[in-house]
């Protein structure tokens, strides 16, 4: 990113000034425009920030930040103390890294294909449907996926045609992170591809007729033209997940879960959930929350920073 | 012979306070009056309108003062929008003379989250009623609630003699301290309070030429009769599973997460651990011989009430444990598929002929909802409060919230209010019709009548509760939902609990599907010490004993 | 534009277009199957919760039952009430923060970017925010549910690499013109942009759409719930998965439609929202022309 650098020395009162003027002069309507935007982060984001704090107390809602009993770092060793932190810690690792080296990739990997198919009713049909259970509810979802589990569901029938052999499959831990990154997959494919499509259609046309001009195939368009096309938005969304990369959701998990998968699919925020049952915890839940946000910031600077040395496109 | 001295007592207490209203008359009545800001639970302050003169006259009340009430349960139907259109909470405010604004989490919201974005938010309502039991203390502490200790005696008449026949009831909604905080949710009796058990396909039991199983030997060959000859293992939703097969064990205890079922009192009034006794370890050990036998249905560890209907209705199953909910559905769909499936409660099963089940599954006769006065409510209206609560408590109240409105919802049969086809034949069935003019089938401040249960169910399923209450001893074995904890123990406890509940379940199914051996049991006690089992259990033990001195 | 197609071409076109066929049946079918499901007898549809190709006793029982539902209608009418005020300030928002991560040469920029992005990973919590609406006037009104969601961030990053992709020389020559930025935001780039911008109106559409979590902390009055806490309130009755635990003491609720209606309540909510998606899909055609521009 290309910087007017301002002048070193001497840094005196008034050049600061000048270049202040200077630049507001310049820009002046870019700060108007950004004015309401910041105006909206301040009241709404930045105004309720004050309630890390209970983080730090033993919140009672009725007595308020400032009735509350303050006990230091107790909600954050309790958290690190627990029994079953660190395989807390390595199953939402598992989860969420598994779920990004494959389902990351795959909306890409539909886009680019699709990108190929010519005729647009056909195209226009895939796209569509492709999308579709992005809107069942993960209630409905996870009640197919048991339904299909069991012994005699589908899923068992088409093991059995094979010639395997018939099971509990949601009982079995081995199975628990394919069955929940697959239906992952299945449930978000289309609707992740859609960015992608839109990015597509940005894709200078003259770049494939100077290709096509010069013998390239459409495998080898697809690998010269259209995925560096794809890469400033890929990069950007590549970052922002694992910015993410402690947030796996409780709801699906705790719909699919049961105590024999525990030991593999149990989670941060299962935990917090199930904890939140016994009593409404929220200085706990705050505290796991600072602590997933402080581990996510650290996975964005590195992806960012690795991501700017390696092809020069970042988030900042 | 105590309730006599009781009520002497009362009496006595009530004369004095009436010589002291009467002396302070002239003064009392003047606006100077330095009235008390914090209202002190004496009986003085409980007699600012005396019995005698303007006191309470029977419902409906003449007061133009308006109540509000947040309330997490008795929720207007839902065919309704608001409670304004219910006839339930519109003929209350007719029959109490008191007219109330409700506030209800919406639908599809989490009732402890609003419970508890209502306390941040620094509005409360004149009344709660929610979830408080267990912390009654603390809110009272807080400046939540109100201490109701020297006003239920005049002001509630009604709960108080309701609370001085019933000394359990009287102890749940008491503190250890002794203060009353509330207006509590009772069942008539603890056939209310037992709603799962076993049941079984009496047809096939014909067809095989079996008699109805008994012992645990008994369950053995009927389990593996009906998976020879029908394919049909032992399958159940493991929510449904507390405490299960365990009472023949003399054990107590489930693979569900329940949290009441992981306690429960011995014969020598010791809190046990359900999960880590010797008689835990045989049911496991017998569970672990059905399944490496492949009696038992493997979809059993992954399988919920819906799934079980589903195995009930296709014949895959022919002797479970269920809900008399369940059991309901189980038998409309046998009605409408035209199976000819026939399924009939039978008794828990017990070792030895004449053994006596040590636990079934019976919940606390007493709920953990209560409704409580809040420091919101003003003086001068803490009267009506205490008043339209009361109402609950009264004869008219009981009938009316368990049985509606006489002629309209219910007749007198031989002295038994008895529903009338507006309930029985409505076209949406029982329960949705009841919910529209009572509010006791579920849980509700007052007390739940035995009848409104029985006449709504399915009779057999009725009868099955009568013969699952046979032959057992749960009552005594409750950890009753009435016990509190201090904050400091609250804090402790809790987090023991937490990760001692994962770590059991996990470790229940282990050691059935024999993913673990039994082998391994000691080692499995040794983690749960590690865990802090021991200081746990003398919490609780502290607790409940204070439970006992209230 | 017809080419004589390699052999290696057309092996590809066969292959990919029996991919794509594949993926319809798999990602169609469920879609499908609740469509069944909604339209079944509940009795069959409990003895066979598995693959369905037809609705299983054919019967419209659970729509009815679901139109009865006091709240339905006025769902939809509050769910299409916020996206109606709701997506035009959203786009607003989004534009303008994107434009202004986008721009160059600004002496403030890394620290108002810095102030926008943190926003993104740092939050106050559930009760700080329902004390700040509150105290705001945005409780039990539309309002509450449309103006704290104005902005998304990362939506406004997904504009701003839009953005950034175009070249320098179309706002230079505008400047030249006389434009000041926000003409060239709206008349220039706005333009260019479309597909993405459709992409990103596409997201909050869905998002309000399927935001329940709000309305369900300050939103009072049922009259005022939008659809998806109606469908939710259907879904999860009877779901201890979610509620820990039966609540309902003697028994469950018996209703003869459990299943059939929770089909037919995903169907009723979700056919609105599908429905917008053709509509946003032509701004996806190909080249938007940026050559054109360019040359």
């Amino acid at each position: 990113m290309a910087k007017q650098r301002l002048p070193k020395t001497p840094v005196s009162v008034a050049s600061i000034g000048k270049a202040i003027m200077k630049d507001y002069k310049r820009n002046k309507f870019k700060y108007l425009i950004v004015l309401p935007v910041i105006i909206y982060l301040l009241i709404f984001a930045y105004k309720p920030m004050y309630g890390v704090i209970i983080a730090f107390q033993h919140y009672k809602p009725f007595l308020g930040i400032d009735g509350s009993k303050w006990v230091g770092f107790d909600n954050f060793i309790a958290f690190f103390n627990d029994v079953y932190f660190f395989r807390l810690l390595k199953n939402t690792f598992s989860i969420s890294l598994l779920s990004i080296l494959f389902g990351f990739p795959a909306p890409i990997f539909l886009a680019l294909l699709l990108n190929e198919i010519k005729n647009a009713r056909f195209k226009r049909v895939v796209q569509t449907i492709s999308y579709m259970p992005y809107f069942i509810s993960i209630v409905v979802v996870c009640g197919l996926i048991k339904a299909f589990s069991q012994t005699d569901g589908v899923f068992n029938d088409i093991i059995f045609a094979l010639g395997g052999e018939r099971s509990n499959l949601l009982s079995v831990k081995e199975n628990f992170y394919p069955i929940y990154i697959l239906s992952g997959i299945w449930q978000s494919i289309g609707w992740d591809s859609i960015i992608y499509l839109a990015a597509l259609a940005g894709i200078d046309q003259e770049q494939y007729e100077a290709a096509r001009v010069d013998g390239a195939g459409r495998l080898k368009q697809m690998l010269y033209i259209t995925l560096p096309g794809l890469l400033p938005t890929i990069t950007v969304l590549f970052i922002l997940r694992m910015g993410g990369v402690l947030n796996v959701g409780y709801e699906k998990i705790l719909l699919l879960y049961q105590p024999l998968t525990y030991e593999v699919a149990d989670v941060i925020s299962t935990y917090v959930f199930r904890k939140g049952i016994v009593e409404a915890n929220y200085s706990f839940s705050t505290a796991v929350g600072l602590f997933n946000s402080v581990v996510n910031i650290f996975f964005l600077m590195v992806t960012n920073k690795l991501s700017k040395k390696l092809n020069h496109t970042s988030l900042f | 012979m105590k309730r006599t001295t009781m009520k002497r007592f009362t009496a006595v207490l009530l004369c004095f306070a009436m010589l002291v209203t009467m002396a302070g008359c002239g003064v009392g009545k003047t606006p100077t009056t330095e009235t008390e800001s914090t209202p002190t639970p004496t009986v003085e302050t409980g007699t600012d309108t005396p019995v005698t003169e303007e006191g309470f006259k029977g419902y409906p009340v003449d007061t133009d003062q308006k109540l509000t009430v947040w309330s997490s349960i008795m929720g207007p139907q839902k065919s309704f929008t608001s409670y304004t259109e219910s006839p339930f909470h519109t003929g209350l405010a007719e029959n109490t003379g008191i007219e109330v604004e409700w506030i209800f989490p919406t639908t599809g919201t989490d009732p402890a989250q609003a419970f508890n974005l209502m306390l941040a938010s620094d509005e409360l309502p004149d009344i709660i009623i929610y979830n408080i039991v267990n912390d009654a203390d603390q809110y009272m502490d807080e400046g939540i609630i109100r201490d109701l200790t020297g006003f239920i005696p005049e002001k509630a008449p009604s709960y108080w003699n309701y609370l001085q026949e019933n000394p359990y009831y009287d102890k749940t909604v008491k503190t250890d301290s002794g203060r009353y905080y509330g207006f509590g949710c009772f069942r008539e009796s603890e056939w209310n309070a037992a709603y799962t058990g076993p049941v079984i396909r009496k047809d096939w039991l014909e067809e095989c030429g079996l008699q109805e199983p008994v012992t645990l030997a008994d369950w053995d060959n009927v389990i593996r009769t009906f998976s020879d000859k029908y394919g049909a293992k032992l399958a159940f939703a493991i929510s449904r599973m507390n405490p299960g097969l365990a009472g023949a064990f003399g054990a107590s205890g489930s693979f569900a997460k329940w949290t009441d079922e992981l306690f429960y009192i011995d014969d020598s009034q010791k809190v046990q651990f359900s999960m880590s006794t010797d008689g835990w370890k045989e049911y496991m050990t017998q569970m672990n011989a059905w399944y490496m036998d492949g009696l038992i249905d493997t979809d059993t560890l992954t399988i919920d009430d819906a799934g079980m209907r589903t195995k009930a209705l296709n014949d895959k199953v022919g002797i479970s444990i269920t809900s008399m909910g369940q059991m309901t559905n189980w038998l409309a769909d046998v009605e409408s598929s035209g199976s000819a499936a026939k399924w009939e409660g039978i008794a828990y099963p017990v070792q030895n002929v004449g053994d006596v089940v040590m636990k079934t599954q019976m919940e606390d006769t007493a709920r953990a909802c209560v409704g409580a006065v809040t420091t919101s409510c003003d003086d001068e209206k803490v009267d009506l409060a205490l008043q339209w609560l009361d109402y609950f408590f009264s004869e008219e109240g009981i009938r009316y919230t368990n049985f509606g409105t006489e002629g309209e919802t219910y007749t007198m049969v031989n002295g038994v209010p008895t529903y009338t086809d507006v309930i029985l034949k409505a076209p949406e069935g029982a329960n949705d019709a009841l919910d529209k003019y009572v509010s006791a089938q579920w849980q509700n401040i007052g007390v739940q009548a035995t009848e409104l249960v029985r006449q709504k169910n399915n009779p057999i399923a009725v009868a099955s509760v009568d013969v699952w209450l046979q032959n057992q001893e749960s009552k005594k074995h409750i950890f009753p939902a009435g016990v509190t904890r201090t904050t400091e123990e609250s804090n402790e406890a809790t987090a023991i609990i937490n990760s001692i509940q994962t770590y059991v379940q996990e470790m229940s199914l282990k050691f059935m599907t024999g993913e673990e051996s039994l082998d391994n049991y000691d080692q499995y006690l040794v983690t749960l010490d590690g865990m802090g089992l021991s200081k746990l259990l003398e919490i609780q033990q502290t607790a409940y004993e204070r439970f006992l001195k209230r | 534009m017809k080419q004589k197609q390699s052999k290696g071409d057309r092996i590809f076109t066969i292959l990919n277009t029996l991919f794509m066929l594949v993926l319809v049946i798999i990602t169609a079918y469920p879609m499908y199957h609740v469509l069944c499901a909604s339209f079944s007898n509940n009795t069959e549809l409990v003895a066979n919760p598995g693959l369905a190709f037809w609705p299983k006793g054919f019967t419209t029982g659970a729509y009815r039952l679901a139109f009865q539902h006091p709240l339905i209608l006025s769902g939809f009418k509050n769910s299409i009430l916020i996206l109606i005020f709701a997506l035009p300030l959203n786009m607003l928002l989004t534009l303008f923060a994107a434009y202004f991560m986008a721009s160059k040469n600004l002496m403030f920029k890394k620290v108002i970017v810095f102030v926008m992005m943190f926003t993104m990973f740092f939050g106050g919590g559930l009760i700080p925010m329902y004390l700040n609406q509150r105290s705001l006037g945005l409780y039990n009104n539309l309002a509450a549910l449309i103006i704290p969601g104005a902005l998304s961030m990362f939506n406004a990053i997904i504009c701003k690499t839009a953005i950034e992709n175009l070249p320098d020389s179309l706002s230079e020559s505008a400047y030249i013109d006389g434009a000041n930025d926000i003409v060239v935001l709206f008349r220039i780039i706005a333009p260019l942009i479309m597909p993405t911008i459709a992409v990103v109106l596409l997201y909050y559409a869905v998002g309000h759409w399927n935001n329940w979590f709000h309305a369900s902390i300050f939103i009072e009055d049922n009259k005022l719930l939008p659809i998806q806490n109606i469908l939710r309130s259907l879904l999860i009755m009877n779901q201890d998965a979610l509620g820990g635990g039966e609540l309902s003491g003697n028994g469950d609720r018996f209703d003869s439609y459990t299943e059939t209606i929770k089909y037919a309540a995903i169907i009723i909510t979700t056919v609105p929202i599908l429905c917008i998606y053709p509509f946003l899909q032509r701004f996806f055609v190909k080249g938007i022309t940026i050559g054109a521009v360019k040359g």
